[in-house]
């Protein structure tokens, strides 16, 4: 007993709230209270889990996390405990496997993640899971990233001992507008069942039937029609409930993901854009904390078939007289063509509407574009909407903050403008990345227009109208920062290529303002969006500091706003 | 999309049985509102949830069976989701979702029943009320004779091993049950 440290490691890690826990032989510290799988995996001992979410409450019903797990023998009564060389307490391990996920850790602990017991346990659970799984992987939207198809490869036996008939269950059920279901693939892990209860709040899907003939289902004529029921899917670690939107158009593996954010709100839904060779297939949620939790709201996550429709722009439109048809152009004479017209144009009589959907570095040009021209009316177009309560803002803008910080506008000037446009005290127009139509203005108050230009990517209701139309790039070709609701600044990254001529708003501006003659070299010899943030950075007080890779995957706060998004709230009350 | 109802839409549906003549039909009465209002107030507030076994067997004992409109009526009563009670009736096979016969025999086929005659029982009761047992479902194994008198349904332990076979009629316990005896049984109800 000579032998034992001055200083025990139980009371230095009490000390600090924490506790000493041996996982595969080696002594770490975990805060009080952290779950034995939140622990091994932190540490690279990976524990399997099917039903375990750190978002949602704990089920312990799939018994995938089974490790070996020891604690000091209880001492007799008046016996002292002994500690060894380096201060611990001799572990004696159970006879059988506990779950990782339902279970916190605790001073002296030992986890066992390879053991042979562990080993046993899970290779125990797969099979009993592969039981009834019609094991249907080459037809299974699923495979690739299924997590039955992962730990099967990764810890089950290869064969089956199983010669009995499966049971049947249901297969190919629509359970909702966006969802499909397969009873039989699914290993009962309720994840979808409590999302929708504990998240949603909408108890649509429940587990029926007993033992082997358990299956989730919903009560018929209560579907599964949430606006949030993609996420499900997202949950769902097997194939069992699968995108209707998504199912079958493409092997997972093929695909490529890029962090990014959603743009159809203020909030800036983090998500991933999945794409192959020029071609989005998806859009899945991405974790962050602060903004969105691990979910998505459906219309947002669906509303990306813009990006390759036939409607996209791809070359110039140029009308070279009033009545002609607009005809294709190339982009370099067109721009040339363009500076000349707009220098022509008389600033008082010139208005641009720009866009709180475009990123920080878009607005900083158009800041300096309306500086250059003497421009006094430009404003953006504002999107309100009613608050879902969940993750959907009040502002379906994204970056209306952004516009706010940079541009100084927040759409509350735009009838002004409009008003301009009909008494024609405006006789040219600049319209970036916006439908002027759909915001109010009609097709004969454009016609009234000397000039039109338009910067869109897609044909709307402005662009048929216009003088010329320059091709632009959506949310997914672009990288860029905006700032969300909440005063948080986020990355967008590039997915894919602008298709054919389109080029990035910022690129388009930068040309103008090199044509009308700007000579600040770190605008006009700027070769990409992350350099014009450095510009902004050293600009606008609160992002002085940042830099493109402090902003990371998960953003920065920069702003107080004092608009919260309601979800994080009630999040943050439940810790 | 196939026409078949898909394992959802099942859910929907309530089998056909000869046995709804003996039983009156689900309704909605004040009195049976009153009498699940009474089971719900047995339990703390936002804990009404519990109550959807009682209720469950309320329905059962008045109506024989849980239709898909009582599982609606259960969950609004227990402020409950319909699913849920679904989960909770699905669950037990002592709860039918299909009407039984006016006389509901559960027949004991667990290990100390069945070695002393219960599977033997089985099919005897079967012959003698005109079904034939190999029709028995594996989910729902309950088989109700044409006039819709009698139903049989092989159940597990009726917790009276020591004198088995056991045959629960209603709620009535028959042990050391005999083809004799069931005979006789069934004739005596037959002309009650």
């Amino acid at each position: 007993m000579s032998t034992q440290p001055a200083i025990l490691p139980k009371d230095e890690a009490a000390a600090e709230g924490k506790v000493n826990v041996q996982i595969n032989g080696k002594w770490y510290r975990f805060p009080k209270g952290t779950r034995i799988a939140d622990a091994c995996n932190s540490v690279g001992a990976h524990v399997p889990c099917f039903c375990y979410h750190p978002k949602l409450s704990i089920a312990g019903s799939c018994r995938m996390c089974l490790v070996e797990q020891g604690m000091p023998p209880r001492l007799a009564p008046g016996a002292e405990p002994v500690y060894n060389a380096d201060g611990y307490q001799t572990i004696s391990w159970m006879p059988r496997a506990v779950i990782a996920c339902a279970n916190t850790v605790a001073e002296n602990m030992g986890i066992r993640t390879d053991s042979p017991l562990t080993q046993d346990a899970r290779r125990g659970v797969l099979e009993f899971l592969l039981t009834n799984h019609p094991l249907d992987c080459p037809i299974c939207d699923q495979a690739g990233e299924c997590k039955l198809q992962e730990y099967t490869a990764d810890y089950g036996r290869g064969t089956h001992r199983f010669t009995e008939a499966k049971i049947k269950k249901g297969k190919n059920i629509s359970i909702g507008e966006r969802v499909n279901m397969d009873q039989e693939r699914c290993v009962l892990c309720r994840r979808c069942v409590r999302f929708m209860k504990e998240i949603v709040g909408e108890e649509v899907l429940g587990v029926v039937g007993r033992g082997g003939h358990n299956a989730i289902a919903c009560h018929p004529g209560k579907r599964l029609d949430s606006n949030y029921s993609l996420n499900t899917t997202d949950l769902c670690p097997v194939g069992a409930l699968t995108s209707k939107d998504f199912r079958f158009k493409m092997r997972v593996w093929f695909l490529k993901s890029t962090p990014t954010i959603d743009v159809n709100c203020g909030t800036g839904t983090n998500i991933n854009i999945w794409t192959r060779e020029q071609q989005v297939y998806r859009i899945t949620p991405r974790q962050n904390d602060e903004v969105n939790s691990c979910w998505m709201p459906d219309n947002h996550r669906l509303n990306y078939k813009y990006i390759n429709a036939d409607t996209r722009l791809l070359h110039p439109l140029v009308r070279t007289d009033a009545e002609a048809p607009q005809r294709k152009a190339a982009m370099a004479p067109t721009l040339n063509m363009v500076s000349t017209q707009i220098s022509k144009c008389d600033a008082d009589q010139l208005a641009v509407v720009a866009s709180a959907r475009m990123t920080n570095e878009e607005l900083y040009l158009t800041r300096q574009l309306v500086d250059m021209l003497g421009i006094t009316k430009y404003d953006v177009v504002p999107r309100k909407g009613e608050s879902d309560n969940m993750l959907i803002a009040e502002d379906r803008n994204p970056n209306t903050t952004g516009s706010k910080l940079i541009l100084g506008r927040d759409g509350s000037g735009l009838q002004n403008i409009f008003d301009g446009v009909r008494s024609g005290a405006i006789r040219a127009l600049i319209v970036l990345n916006e439908d002027v139509v759909a915001a109010g203005l009609s097709a004969d108050d454009l016609k009234g227009l000397d000039y039109l230009l338009c910067v869109s990517h897609n044909v709307d209701g402005t662009t048929p109208h216009a003088d010329v139309v320059l091709p632009g790039s959506t949310f997914a070709e672009k990288y860029g920062t905006m700032i969300n609701v909440t005063g948080r600044i986020q990355r967008l990254n590039r997915a894919i290529e602008p298709p054919g001529k389109a080029m990035d708003t910022w690129e388009i501006l930068r040309y103008l303002l090199v044509r009308f003659g700007c000579d600040n070299e770190m605008i006009t010899a700027c070769p990409s969006a992350r350099h014009l943030f450095d510009l902004l950075a050293g600009e606008y007080e609160p992002l002085q500091g940042l830099t493109w890779g402090a902003i990371g995957n998960q953003g920065r706060q920069v702003i107080e706003t004092g608009v919260t998004i309601p979800l994080i709230e009630r999040e943050k009350a439940k810790k | 999309m196939s026409e078949k109802p898909d394992a959802i839409d099942r859910l929907a549906v309530t089998e056909p049985s000869p046995g709804e003549k003996h039983f009156p039909k689900f309704e909605v009465t004040p009195e049976l509102t009153a009498e699940a209002r009474e089971y719900v107030a047995q339990y703390p507030e936002g804990k009404e949830q519990s109550a959807i076994l009682p209720l469950v067997h309320l329905v059962q004992e008045k109506f024989g069976f849980i239709t898909p409109a009582a599982v609606e009526w259960i969950a609004q009563e227990c402020k409950s989701t319909p699913i849920h009670v679904d989960g909770v009736v699905t669950f037990y096979p002592g709860i039918h979702r299909r009407c039984p016969g006016k006389y509901h025999f559960r027949v004991c086929h667990t290990i100390a029943c069945a070695m002393s005659g219960g599977e033997e029982l089985i099919e005897h009761i079967c012959k003698k009320i005109g079904v034939n047992a190999a029709d028995m479902g594996e989910i729902d194994p309950m088989l109700v004779s044409e006039d819709g008198l009698f139903s049989i349904e092989p159940v597990e332990c009726l917790a009276n091993c020591g004198f088995g076979p056991n045959v629960m009629v209603n709620d009535t316990l028959h042990s050391q049950m005999t083809p004799e005896k069931v005979d006789a049984l069934i004739d005596e109800l037959k002309n009650k």
